[in-house]
């Protein structure tokens, strides 16, 4: 599959305990012993490259492999059991990370240096504007009983959704780029959480 | 966990709320946001001739906390000259509402919208010749 040739990292070390090949940082194929997992990317936790354009089959097919390599029902009780719930855990956020196209922009962004969403709060021209104004007309809508009104708002923020997600896409593409690009990229991102709280509310 | 009921109150009977129109020249409008929540606030206030506020209004689309806060915040501006809306502090909103740790975003929110509404007055003017407010409040 070219996609799996193009998504996925190369082999990683062998095991500490019996020197085989493995195939996931965190389970050896070989001893089935696991091996800790702190500081390691969600990219590299599920040993694929970091892109913000994944195979999300294979996204699906290195997380199953690997929990089923690490998972508690196979490890125990004690400290293997203790760790296995620990990387598992690891492991189920990656996966949610990554399987979100906002999230993992949002991710790819902080690899790259941020800027974090915590200290830049900025967001696109006209955002908080157009928001409020679509805050406005659907309380309007909802107090004067229109169907027909609240239709065309909830339509003009899946539009607005729709063009957030692709801007997110085309400049999580392009990192780490420069610092416009990766201000540009918190901006929409930013941006992008006023239309998801809109749509999650309508 | 319970609310302060001086959140509740503001919350259930918040004062100020509505609009002024952002068009005209003694009236200035903030629009801010917190894209952690995506709670947005609109705070207005309108001067007379000696720059003192003599109406706020606000809207708030975000939670109980937030709606509180604008609230709160317009009481306490109105009366109040530029300057010394400029004195309040989200610390203070804090204080009189008692938010706790995970809300203070939203006292922070109100306070960024009064230095907004301020900041939008003042470019307004600026824009204007000396003297423009005066004769249009003549006519």
């Amino acid at each position: 599959m070219p996609a799996q040739q193009q998504n996925q990292k190369s082999p990683p070390a062998k095991c500490t305990a019996c020197r085989q090949p493995m195939s996931s940082p965190l389970f050896c194929d070989n001893c089935h012993c696991l091996h800790p997992a702190d500081g390691s990317s969600h990219f590299e936790l599920l040993s694929l490259t970091p892109t913000f354009d994944l195979d999300l089959a294979l996204l699906r097919h290195q997380y199953l492999q690997v929990s089923r390599g690490i998972h508690p029902d196979y490890h125990g009780s004690g400290a293997e059991g203790d760790m296995s719930v620990h990387l598992s855990a690891q492991l189920n956020e990656a996966h949610r990370v990554l399987a979100d196209p906002v999230l993992r922009a949002e991710y790819l962004l902080e690899l790259h240096g941020g800027p974090a969403a915590t200290g830049d709060k900025s967001v696109l021209a006209g955002v908080l504007t157009d928001t409020l104004e679509l805050r406005e007309r659907i309380a309007d809508a909802k107090a004067g009983a229109d169907p027909a009104a609240l239709q065309e708002c909830h339509a003009q923020i899946e539009r607005r959704h729709a063009t957030a997600l692709a801007q997110i896409a085309t400049l999580a593409r392009q990192l780490p780029g420069a610092d416009e690009l990766r201000a540009r990229l918190r901006a929409t991102l930013n941006s992008m959480k006023y239309y998801q709280k809109l749509r999650a509310e309508l | 966990m319970a609310y302060n009921d001086k959140i509740l109150d503001h919350y259930n009977n918040p004062r100020n709320v509505g609009t002024l129109d952002r068009n005209s020249e003694r009236v200035g409008t903030g629009i801010v946001g917190a894209p952690e929540c995506g709670d947005v606030m609109k705070l207005q206030i309108m001067i007379d001739d000696h720059e003192n506020i003599v109406d706020a209004k606000f809207k708030t689309f975000g939670c109980g906390s937030a709606i509180a806060s604008s609230s709160l915040a317009t009481e306490w501006i109105k009366g109040r000259t530029l300057d010394e809306a400029l004195e309040i502090k989200n610390t203070d909103i804090v204080r009189e509402l008692a938010l706790p740790p995970v809300k203070i975003h939203c006292s922070v929110l109100a306070e960024d919208a009064i230095k907004a509404a301020i900041t939008d007055l003042k470019a307004k003017r600026a824009a204007r010749p000396t003297g423009a407010v005066a004769a249009t409040a003549a006519k």
